[in-house]
């Protein structure tokens, strides 16, 4: 049962220099660096970042379960942790695997969560119809496969009718089925007016369902805004092989485009590295990728010069490729377009 | 409200709680086993000694006079001697043999229900305990704490709900106990032939010790769940106890007898027995041997000691779990 929500205007999470240190035996480990985040209402908002980014602390933050050192957070405009309550019966969480009592069934297991709302128990037959568990309810959780823990912890989230959904790492461990099965659950409840925060570090699969994204980074937010924003603000990109790379870098590179190294230089910076290479490298030194450009104007340029292409591969960026930049670096490239943003 | 039902029912659907009941009943078994060992061996003994006791009761009535003019010769040299005419042999009181004198007898049934009910109460605490340790203890091993607070995110009422729950569930472990002891004593005595005895002050002692012993149940019961607020696990909860009991119960209290007082095993049997007393020995080096020294502790006292310990314990679980951060 799928039922159409109306969420109010605004966003459905906020999020103003939010910061969480944890006292480890090394020392203080700073999780979350002052983050300020938007999420809009409705559709899929992907939370990207690397494992240890301060995805999950951000996400327990929000829901009461850790204790923020600093900063400000609101749920539907409401304050949340202090107000939490008040708003909770909107917000349905997941956060990492899926967690219930191992010996219980999984219709027990709901049961018990639907009798702490004050949620009638028959609804668990409902939602657990919903994520089509409903002939194995009476099975031990401990019996189920991972796919069906997480199709019974979305059943739970589903007790309350929430308006926000929040999925820590859905797909953790999943087999390719029931990544497809998740992502389609999660579109589907974005589809019926729902909110899904989803955080993730397997890009492809967020790619495909997120409307929006939040990239962070050790704690800070590296970038944000619409996903068609942050692909389409770099362009397509083309890798080309030609034999002076650094002959045609300055080339391509004084007739406008962005020109970067493959692979890229460590701890430097590309420009100059291609600066400083060797005219005499061959295209095995490495490859240039130019943004902006099409394959025939590339072609033309170089060969005008005498400059030989010897490979040419045209290449849409993708969120994978954005996120690696941003997240390898740690940095807020100038190359992105509209809807980028840095803490 | 709802929250404890919830807690109750959670409890109620976990395995351990009918262990734990099934554990009670095998100690008050148990127990009843050990009433009717004690009652076949007076019987057995009886059988056998019948004949001595009735030969034992005609020479007393043939010459229980002279014996106690002899005993009356016999102290009356020993006052001459010493000096001392308070000294007194009790040769007046001296009776005829009778049968608990010859073989024992069976204690009356009150006093063997409370004899009883003063032992097993330790075992019945430790399972209520137990259970209400491992029934929050498991929540955050599972680490499903964390989920059932993002349905509800108060955490006082949670915790209040918890050890609520925590302490209902000591109900039956406890009252399956008194119930089949209640039950099973009369049927060993009748089982057995045995004299059942009257209830000196009546059957009021016998109830406020079952009422007591309840009570202390359901602390109990909530001390296992907020200790294990504290300490996260059950097994931690229950390794201190048991080092709890054996260091310092049993190290500490004998080394430093005027702590006994303060102790926790001391405190529980004030509580169970409506007061207890136990004599220390003091002055061992005189010629004279050594001095006894009687100590009382009142059910007031093991009360407020008792009640103490737990609000302690609740305290700091409540504490810890308010303020620290949920995996």
């Amino acid at each position: 049962m799928t039922v159409p929500h109306v969420v109010a205007e605004g966003p459905a999470v906020t999020t103003r220099g939010l910061r969480k240190t944890y006292r480890t035996v090394r020392g203080r480990r700073v999780a979350v660096h002052g983050l300020d985040m938007d999420v809009p209402s409705g559709g899929v908002h992907g939370f990207l970042g690397p494992n240890g980014s301060g995805k999950t602390t951000t996400i327990r933050m929000l829901l009461g379960l850790v204790r923020p050192d600093a900063g400000e957070m609101q749920i539907f405009g409401t304050p949340v942790p202090r107000q939490l309550p008040q708003v909770v019966d909107r917000v349905g969480a997941i956060v990492e695997s899926p967690k219930f009592f191992p010996s219980f069934t999984g219709a027990r297991n709901l049961a018990l969560l639907a009798q702490a709302i004050g949620t009638p128990v028959g609804r668990v037959g409902e939602v657990l119809d919903e994520v089509g568990l409903a002939a194995r309810g009476r099975d031990t959780f401990r019996s189920y496969s991972l796919g069906m823990k997480q199709r019974l912890a979305i059943a739970a989230t589903l007790l309350k009718s929430p308006d926000l959904l929040i999925f820590d790492e859905p797909t953790n461990g999943l087999d390719p089925a029931g990544i497809h099965e998740i992502r389609q659950t999660m579109r589907r409840l974005a589809d019926a007016g729902r909110t899904v925060l989803v955080s993730s570090h397997i890009l492809s699969e967020v790619e495909q369902i997120a409307d929006t994204v939040t990239i962070i980074g050790r704690g800070r937010v590296l970038a944000q805004g619409t996903v068609a924003g942050l692909i389409g603000g770099g362009g397509e990109t083309v890798e080309v092989g030609v034999r002076h790379p650094g002959a045609a870098a300055r080339l391509l590179r004084d007739a406008g485009f962005t020109v970067d190294w493959m692979p890229r230089p460590q701890g430097g910076d590309a420009a100059e590295a291609l600066a400083r290479a060797d005219d005499s490298a061959g295209p095995e030194a490495g490859l240039l990728t130019v943004t902006g450009a099409q394959p025939a104007e590339i072609t033309r340029l170089l060969a005008g010069q005498g400059l030989w292409v010897e490979r040419l591969v045209p290449s849409r960026r993708g969120l994978e490729q954005i996120f690696l930049e941003l997240t390898g670096d740690d940095a807020l490239p100038s190359s992105l377009g509209e809807g980028e943003g840095a803490a | 409200m709802r929250l404890t039902l919830v807690e109750v029912r959670r409890l109620l659907w976990r395995r351990l709680p009918t262990l734990a009941v099934l554990a009670a009943l095998l100690v008050a078994l148990m127990a009843l086993f050990g009433v009717h060992q004690q009652a076949q061996q007076i019987a057995q003994a009886r059988a056998g000694a019948d004949r001595d006791l009735q030969a034992a009761i005609e020479d007393w009535e043939a010459n229980g006079e002279s014996y106690v003019e002899e005993c009356r010769r016999g102290q009356e040299d020993e006052r001459r001697a010493t000096g001392d005419g308070s000294i007194d042999w009790g040769c007046d009181e001296m009776q005829a043999p009778s049968p608990e004198d010859w073989y024992g007898q069976m204690p009356g049934i009150g006093e063997q229900y409370t004899e009883l009910l003063a032992v097993v109460v330790y075992p019945l605490l430790l399972l209520a305990l137990a259970v209400g340790s491992t029934g929050v203890a498991a929540e955050f091993s599972h680490r499903t704490m964390g989920s059932f607070l993002t349905f509800v995110p108060r955490r006082v009422p949670v915790f209040v709900a918890k050890l609520v729950a925590a302490a209902v569930m000591s109900v039956p472990i406890v009252a399956v106990c008194l119930l089949v002891l209640a039950l099973g004593i009369p049927a060993v005595y009748r089982l057995t032939g045995s004299d059942p005895g009257i209830l000196a002050d009546g059957v009021t002692p016998t109830f406020w010790m079952s009422v007591r012993i309840l009570g202390l149940g359901l602390a109990a019961g909530a001390f296992g769940a907020a200790a294990a607020f504290v300490l996260r696990h059950s097994a931690v909860v229950i390794g201190i106890m048991v080092g709890y009991v054996a260091v310092v119960e049993g190290i500490l209290g004998s080394l430093l007898p005027d702590l006994t007082r303060y102790l926790l095993g001391r405190n529980l049997e004030a509580v169970v027995r409506d007061g207890t007393e136990w004599a220390t020995y003091v002055d061992c080096e005189s010629t004279t041997g050594c001095r006894e020294l009687i100590h009382q502790l009142s059910l007031g006292q093991g009360l407020v000691t008792v009640s103490a310990l737990l609000l302690l314990v609740v305290g700091l679980g409540l504490l810890r779990f308010v303020r620290s951060d949920i995996d």
